[in-house]
C-alpha cells in the first residue's frame, strides 16, 4: 500500500457539551449523553451550544453580523488552526482553500431574510442578512479571516451528515490531486432560527426506542499534506486512506437508500485496498430515526456479510444529530479513539433494534480490533463513507 | 500531466427564453426587452407542468442540466460523472426555503442524472455571488482528480429578498443598465439557469463527440480590499493567474456599477487595451441584468455561443465609454469577426473576481 499523503494535522469541534474534542470525548466516556448532563438548560433544543465560545479573531461588530452557524464554526476552526500548528500570517505555510458542509444553514438563513422583508419590505433588509444566506457565505467568512485564496465553497448535499464528510472528503481529494497548502474543511449546521423542527427526546440510534433529535455543532479540521504538516511541528491524527459516495436516486424507496450506502462504503474500502475485516472501528451515521437507522444497519450488514465485525460507534446519542456538523464530528472522534484504542460505549442505546447481529458497542467499552475506520455519513442526496488510518498511537 | 478540459454540452435558460436557440436570436438583436428597472426575468414554459414537485428553480436546474447531456451525447451513458450545482442565492430566492430550494433541486438533479444513468451524488455549491464559477472550477478539480465528466449548474432567481439585499447595498438601479457608461448608477438583476459539461481530452477523443471549447485557465480570488484599488489588483491577479493574455475577446462582468466597472475596466486595459494589444471588450449584463451567483457561467455560455457564431455581442446600454481606460468596446452592434479565444471575467462583487481563459473548437 501506498504511503498515506493526506492527512488531519488539526481538529476544532464545538458542540452541546462546550468547545473542543476534549470535552466532547471526556462526556464519551462518562456519562455519554449532552442531554443526561445537563437537562436544567432552557435552550431551543437539549443539544444545542449553550455558549459560543469568544474568539479574537473578528471584532465584536462583525461577529454581531454574523449567523450563528458562522459563529459556531469559525470557534471550531480556529481550534483546529491552533492544532494544526498554523498561523493566519504565514506566508510560508499559507491556507490553500476552505470547503465547508452546510446541509440547511443558507436555506434558514433566507427565512430569517423573508421574514425581515414580511416585517419591514425589501428595502428594509439588513445587508448582513442578505449576505448570511448567500449560499457560500460560510467559506467566504472563514477565507477572509484565515487569509485563504484557493478554492472557497459551501458544499451541500442535503441535509444529513454525508453533506460534512464530503466536504473533507472533497479536500483530500484536491490534496491527494497535488494542491499545495492546507484546506481548512468540516462541517456545522446551527438551530438558526427558532422555528426549527426539535424535540425534546433523548437521541436514541438504533434503539428499539428510536428517537430522532436535532443537535447543533460544528467541526473544522485541517487537511493537508503529511510533509509540511510534519516539518511544522503539527501531530496528524489519521491519514485520509480513502472515500465513496452514492447517490439516493429515489428517496422514499427503502432498498436503494441501502444500496447507496453500501455502495459508498464499498468503494471507499476497495479505493483503500482494505477487506471489510480488515476495518478496526466502524462510525455509524445512526441519526435517530427508526427507519433511516434500519436502512443503515441493513447496508452495515451486507458490508460485513452478516458477521458482527468490528466494534460500531455512534456519537449522535451524545450530541443529538447535527448534520454535517455530525458528519464531519464523527471523522474526528474516530481519529480520537483509534488514538486510544478504546471504543466507548454508544450514548443512548440501550436494546438495538433489528436483531442484526452486528457488534454495536453497548455497555462497556470494546478495544478497537486495528487502526482503520470506516465512517459512514449519510444525507438526503445520498451517502458518502471515508476510510482513515490513526496515526497519535503509531 | 494535466488534461484539457472541454465543454462539450450547454443547457440555458434566460430571460431571454429557454434553450441556445433564444440566447443566439437576443444576442444577434443586441437589445433587451424590458423597461427601465425592470428585473430580467424567466417566463415559465410548457415544461413546467411535467417537472414535478420542486418549484421554478428545480424545475430550471432540471431543464438546464438535461438539455447539456443532450448536446453532450450523454444523456442515456453519464456513468460515473461528478455533479455540481451553484445555488448562490439560494435561501434567498424562494419563500418556502429549503424546501424549494436546495432540497428541490437536489431531486431534481438527481431525477435527470438518474434518467441518464449517473450514480454520482450532486453537490450544491456556494460561493456567494460567485458560485457559479466555483461550481465550475469544483467540476475541472474534479475531472483533475480522475472524474471522467462533469456537470456543473447554476440557478438564481430575483425575489423580493433578492432585491432588498441588492437594494440594502446601493447596487439597483431605476433606470436601464449601463455597463463600462460613463452614465452608469446601478445594476438590475436577472435570471438564469446554466449548465455545462465538461470532459477530458481524452474522454473526446474516445467518444469522438463534438467540443464548444476548451478552458484554458480557471481562477478565482478573494477580494482582500474592496476599495477601487483594491478590486483593480485582484483583477488584475485574477486575469493573469488565468492566462487571460492568451484571450483575444474579453467578456466582461461589468453590471452597470460605478466602482467595479471601473476596477475592472482597469485591469482589462492593462491586459489588453494599449493600441498595440487591442481586444475588444463587452458586457451581457446590460441585456440579460447582473444573474447573481449564475453570471460566470452564464456569460461563459454565451461567449461559446458567439464565438461558435462568429460574432461578437456589443454591450446594451453602452453609449458612452469611460474615458479613463480606453478599450476596444464592442458598442452600437454586434461584431462580425472571428475570435478562437475569450477571457471571461465574473464579478463576486466585494467577495472575489474570478476569471475564465477559453479557446473555442475547431468544428
Amino acid at each position: 500500500m501506498s504511503h498515506p499523503r493526506q492527512v488531519i494535522s488539526g481538529v476544532g469541534i464545538v458542540s452541546c457539551h462546550g468547545p473542543g474534542l476534549d470535552r466532547l470525548w471526556d462526556s464519551l466516556l462518562s456519562t455519554g449523553s449532552g442531554f443526561a448532563t445537563d437537562r436544567t438548560r432552557r435552550l431551543r433544543s437539549p443539544y444545542a451550544v449553550a455558549s459560543i465560545p469568544e474568539t479574537t479573531l473578528a471584532d465584536s461588530a462583525h461577529l454581531r453580523t454574523l449567523g450563528r452557524s458562522a459563529r459556531i464554526l469559525l470557534s471550531a476552526a480556529e481550534s483546529a488552526f491552533e492544532d494544526a500548528r498554523l498561523a493566519r500570517d504565514d506566508r510560508a505555510a499559507p491556507v490553500r482553500g476552505v470547503i465547508v458542509g452546510s446541509g440547511f444553514t443558507p436555506a434558514l438563513e433566507g427565512a430569517l431574510a423573508y421574514g425581515q422583508v414580511a416585517a419591514r419590505g425589501p428595502m428594509g433588509l439588513d445587508p448582513w442578512l442578505f449576505d448570511n444566506a448567500l449560499h457560500g457565505n460560510l467559506a467566504l467568512e472563514l477565507a477572509r479571516i484565515f487569509h485563504a485564496d484557493g478554492m472557497t465553497v459551501t458544499v451541500s448535499c442535503g441535509p444529513g451528515g454525508a453533506t460534512g464528510a464530503t466536504a473533507v472528503a472533497a479536500a483530500a481529494r484536491f490534496v491527494r490531486a497535488g494542491a499545495e497548502g492546507p484546506f481548512i474543511c468540516g462541517g456545522v449546521d446551527g438551530l438558526v432560527i427558532s422555528e426549527m423542527p426539535v424535540t425534546d427526546r433523548t437521541s436514541r440510534p438504533f434503539d428499539i426506542h428510536s428517537g430522532y433529535a436535532q443537535g447543533e455543532a460544528a467541526c473544522a479540521l485541517i487537511v493537508e499534506d503529511e510533509s509540511p504538516a510534519r516539518a511544522r511541528g503539527a501531530q496528524p491524527h489519521a491519514s485520509i486512506q480513502g472515500w465513496g459516495e452514492a447517490a439516493v436516486i429515489d428517496e422514499s424507496e427503502g432498498p436503494d437508500r441501502t444500496l447507496s450506502m453500501v455502495e459508498a462504503m464499498a468503494t471507499a474500502l476497495d479505493e483503500t485496498g482494505l477487506e471489510p475485516g480488515q476495518i478496526g472501528l466502524v462510525i455509524c451515521d445512526g441519526s435517530g430515526d427508526h427507519e433511516l437507522d434500519q436502512f443503515e444497519v441493513a447496508a452495515l450488514a451486507a458490508i460485513f456479510a452478516d458477521r458482527p465485525g468490528p466494534p460500531l460507534f455512534c456519537l449522535t446519542g451524545s450530541t443529538g444529530y447535527c448534520h454535517a456538523g455530525s458528519g464531519a464530528m464523527a471523522i474526528a472522534i474516530a481519529a480520537a479513539i483509534l488514538a486510544c484504542g478504546i471504543v466507548p460505549p454508544i450514548p443512548g442505546l440501550i436494546r438495538p433494534a433489528g436483531g442484526s447481529g452486528l457488534n454495536f458497542v453497548i455497555g462497556m467499552p470494546q478495544p478497537a480490533t486495528s487502526p482503520y475506520a470506516l465512517i459512514n455519513a449519510v444525507s438526503g442526496a445520498g451517502a458518502c463513507s471515508i476510510v482513515i488510518k490513526g496515526m497519535r498511537a503509531e | 500531466m494535466i488534461p484539457a478540459i472541454h465543454i462539450t454540452g450547454i443547457g440555458i435558460a434566460t430571460s431571454a427564453g429557454w434553450g441556445v436557440g433564444a440566447q443566439l436570436e437576443a444576442l444577434v438583436a443586441g437589445r433587451a426587452a424590458d423597461a427601465p428597472g425592470a428585473a430580467r426575468t424567466i417566463s415559465f414554459s410548457p415544461v413546467a407542468e411535467e417537472s414535478g414537485h420542486g418549484g421554478k428553480m428545480a424545475m430550471l436546474a432540471r431543464q438546464v442540466g438535461a438539455s447539456a447531456l443532450v448536446d453532450a451525447g450523454l444523456d442515456s451513458d453519464l456513468g460515473p460523472a461528478a455533479c455540481a450545482y451553484a445555488l448562490g442565492g439560494a435561501g434567498l430566492c424562494c419563500p418556502a426555503g429549503l424546501e424549494e430550494s436546495e432540497t428541490g433541486v437536489l431531486r431534481a438533479i438527481l431525477r435527470f442524472m438518474s434518467d441518464a444513468g449517473g450514480r454520482s451524488v450532486p453537490h450544491i455549491i456556494g460561493c456567494g455571488l460567485n458560485s457559479s464559477i466555483a461550481a465550475l472550477q469544483w467540476g475541472y478539480e474534479s475531472i483533475r482528480a480522475g472524474s471522467p465528466a462533469a456537470v456543473v449548474g447554476t440557478v438564481d432567481l430575483v425575489s423580493a429578498a433578492v432585491v432588498g439585499g441588492l437594494h440594502c447595498r446601493h447596487l439597483l438601479t431605476r433606470n436601464v443598465p449601463r455597463p463600462m457608461d460613463t452614465g452608469r448608477d446601478g445594476l438590475i438583476p436577472g435570471e438564469a439557469a446554466v449548465a455545462l459539461v465538461l470532459e477530458p481530452d481524452w474522454r473526446v477523443a474516445e467518444r469522438g463527440t463534438m467540443s464548444h471549447g476548451q478552458i484554458r485557465g480557471l481562477a478565482m480570488r478573494r477580494v482582500a480590499d474592496p476599495s477601487f484599488d483594491g478590486l483593480a489588483d485582484a483583477w488584475r491577479e485574477v486575469m493573469a493567474m488565468a492566462h487571460a493574455e492568451e484571450g483575444e475577446y474579453v467578456s466582461a462582468a461589468a453590471a452597470g456599477l460605478v466602482t467595479h466597472d471601473l476596477a475592472e475596466l482597469r485591469a482589462i486595459a492593462e491586459f489588453c487595451g494599449t493600441p498595440s494589444r487591442t481586444k475588444p471588450v463587452s458586457a451581457v449584463a446590460g441585456q440579460f441584468g447582473y444573474c447573481l451567483g449564475s453570471s460566470g457561467l452564464l456569460q461563459l455560455a454565451l461567449t461559446l455561443l458567439s464565438l461558435g457564431r462568429w460574432f461578437l455581442p456589443a454591450t446594451v446600454g453602452l453609449v458612452k465609454p469611460v474615458p479613463e481606460y480606453p478599450v476596444d468596446h464592442v458598442m452600437g452592434k454586434n461584431r462580425p469577426v472571428r475570435v478562437d479565444s475569450a477571457v471571461v471575467n465574473s464579478s463576486g462583487l466585494d467577495d472575489s473576481v474570478a476569471c475564465v481563459t477559453i479557446i473555442r473548437s475547431a468544428v
